[in-house]
């Protein structure tokens, strides 16, 4: 058995090099994969401001659809924390807004026109009076910035207006393409 | 048999034979082609077990390897917590494309440095060694350690915001597939530590009974077996007992708590029986049946407790019932396998062991089957079962020569006698006439009980030191 031939040290390395190079290179080109696709909303935000100890500066984004009241909306009625659900958007204005909830993405029979769909995940349900409440993240609450950067987009001045640019994948994935202040782009996801 | 000998052979067993070669030959017990014979095969095998990379595991790499080897991974967390420094001071300042160069680089520098380290080299007095081993495993851990680094970062610089859990994933697997490739005991137990930290976030932070873990854990035993890699065993078979702990919140969502805690206690002794009843010398079963039986009398100690409401009868106990009942049947079965097996040659002790399990096991099917009323009589036959155990731990000891045993003993008959006194006296005694009573118990019980310990232990090693000794006269 020991007379088996066995890879020198320098090639299993080279290997696992390799392996793990790719593994690298297919978490950006899932991402620059969604942000080539053609479909992109803006959403409005409403900044907060807690900063991570280990991952430098960072904007925490609130959106409008982060918080769906179950009775303005469509679709499904009943969630549990950690739920996977897809959320209809539809054009309103200038922003895009949630109009449907849905557990499976097989209940979405019929697409309705200037809708798009968008994947989360049901942080927390609450339950004020007869009202039910959803929390819920699509993946692009946080931004990173340069440190020091991060101040004006987390407490934007009284009339300033920060929005985002997000591509959807056909699936509903979602990843952040611009970060806009008052309409000027500040950051760009470019792959370079 | 003879092929285990021939793999343990190493290096300090290669140099005593060269300083008793020449004394056999002098006696004229060998000749000069026998002794080069001799001399050049253990030289092969010793080589042969250096060449497998990785492989901490064996005697051959002595006390001084394993000490460079803490030393070197000391050192790699230093450098790699030096390098993580260096990049978050300077990272603002550098674009997308040097900051991914400066990623991959450092962690092809660390894997590359470990080819080097891991690579035979002639020399004067072997023909092809490693050249640093233990060195050459810390730049693989150090590898590692980028790679995660590198996950964390690219993350950042491409503002991947998923479900963060996966990041360790992804880690956990690097860390794998390195070990797979590589071989590398170091690797492989940050591998595990990685995998339970991912299931650990995957169990507490998103409520989730994280049976995907799972698929982890049977590839590291896969792994751990084929390898026969020894500190790594006892990581891995602990991450299974600490995986269970993790879920039992999440477990206690569907069935009482009581039920968990049989369950816990069931496939403590299942796994424990299994071992046994498969074990042929494989390390890997050794260690699982030891932690599997501490795991289960940790549960048989708390089933002890009158008070903890262990017993009662809910609603949601119809799961629970049905799964402990077929663990009852599993370890009926596995039972009689190895009564089957052993019955020709059973020693008392053993029987007295399956009778013991038999009644345990109809006591926990009668108080999961049974009404309330039924449940103290549960509570009496299982603390008699505990004193039972003790003692028949301490007379399997002394029949296996097995310390093992009768330190778990001790231990068990402490925790449980001062329990039972706690239980007991608590509100019947004066304050401080208990806790004067209690200390008092405490110090000349453990006097007593570390003595006899103690006693016991240099028996074993006299004996153990004998029947040595009476092997090698034989072989003499």
């Amino acid at each position: 058995m020991n007379d088996k031939p066995q890879m020198s040290v320098f090639v299993r390395v080279l290997l696992v090099l390799l392996i793990l190079t790719i593994l690298l290179i297919a978490m950006v080109a899932h991402k620059q994969r969604i942000l080539t696709s053609d479909t992109i909303v803006i959403l409005q935000t409403k900044p907060i401001d807690p900063r991570s100890l280990f991952r430098g500066d960072y904007v925490r984004l609130k959106y409008n659809i982060n918080e769906l009241i179950l009775d303005k909306l469509s679709g499904d009625k009943v969630f549990h924390v950690n739920d996977n659900i897809y959320v209809i958007l539809q054009l309103s204005g200038r922003f895009w807004e949630a109009i449907s909830i849905h557990k499976n993405r097989a209940d979405i029979s019929e697409k309705l026109k200037n809708t798009v769909l968008i994947q989360g995940v049901v942080k927390r349900v609450k339950h004020h009076l007869s009202a039910v409440t959803l929390e819920v993240t699509y993946g692009i609450e946080n931004y990173f910035v340069p440190e020091g950067e991060g101040l004006k987009l987390e407490r934007p001045k009284p009339g300033d207006e920060v929005t985002l640019e997000i591509a959807l994948a056909e699936d509903g994935q979602a990843v952040i393409k611009a970060l806009l202040l008052n309409g000027v782009r500040q950051y760009e996801e470019t792959l370079f | 048999m003879a092929s285990m000998k021939k793999q343990t052979m190493n290096h300090s067993f290669y140099q005593q034979l060269q300083e008793k070669i020449p004394q056999w030959k002098a006696h004229g017990w060998l000749d000069e082609k026998s002794a080069n014979a001799i001399l050049k095969d253990a030289l092969l095998d010793a080589h042969k077990r250096d060449d497998s990379v990785g492989s901490t595991h064996t005697a051959s790499k002595g006390k001084s390897h394993k000490l460079s080897l803490i030393i070197s991974v000391m050192g790699v967390l230093l450098l790699s917590a030096g390098a993580i420094s260096f990049l978050a001071a300077n990272w603002q300042g550098m674009s997308k494309l040097i900051k991914l160069i400066l990623l991959f680089s450092s962690m092809a520098s660390a894997y590359l440095a470990a080819a080097w380290a891991l690579s035979p080299h002639k020399s004067l007095y072997h023909q092809s060694k490693q050249r640093y081993p233990a060195l050459g495993q810390s730049f693989l851990l150090l590898g590692v350690l980028f790679f995660g680094n590198n996950i964390m970062l690219v993350a950042q610089i491409y503002h991947i915001d998923s479900h963060y859990p996966n990041g360790i994933l992804l880690w956990a697997a690097g860390a794998f597939i390195t070990t797979i490739i590589i071989r590398s005991e170091v690797v492989l137990i940050a591998a595990s530590l990685l995998a339970l930290l991912w299931t650990g976030m995957e169990t507490f932070d998103f409520r989730l009974i994280h049976w995907p873990w799972l698929i982890f854990f049977a590839a590291s035993v896969f792994t751990v077996i084929r390898q026969r890699y020894h500190l790594a065993t006892h990581i891995i078979v602990i991450t299974l007992f600490l995986w269970l702990l993790f879920n039992y919140e999440n477990f206690n969502l569907y069935v009482s708590d009581g039920v968990i805690i049989q369950t816990y206690l069931l496939l403590g002794i299942t796994l424990f029986l299994f071992a046994h009843t498969v074990y042929h010398n494989n390390y890997f079963l050794k260690i699982l049946a030891r932690y599997g039986f501490v795991f289960s009398l940790f549960f048989l100690y708390l089933l002890s407790f009158p008070d903890l409401g262990l017993y009662s009868v809910g609603k949601k106990q119809s799961i629970g019932t049905i799964i402990n009942l077929a663990l009852i049947a599993g370890v009926v079965i596995i039972a009689f396998v190895y009564y089957k097996q052993h019955k020709q040659s059973m020693p008392f002790y053993k029987w007295s062991g399956l009778l013991w399990l038999l009644i345990l096991v109809i006591t926990l099917s009668m108080s999961l089957l049974s009404n309330a009323e039924v449940q103290n009589v549960s509570i009496i036959i299982i603390n008699l079962l505990l004193f039972l155990l003790v003692i028949g731990l301490v007379y399997s000891g002394l029949s296996e020569h097995n310390i093992f045993y009768v330190n778990i003993a001790f231990i068990v008959f402490i925790i449980t006698f001062l329990s039972r006194y706690f239980d007991t006296f608590w509100s019947l005694m004066d304050r401080s006439l208990f806790f004067s009573i209690g200390g008092l118990l405490l110090i000349v019980g453990g006097y007593w009980l570390e003595q006899k310990r103690r006693q016991l232990n240099h028996v074993f090693l006299t004996q153990s030191h004998k029947s040595h000794d009476s092997e090698y006269e034989e072989v003499r």
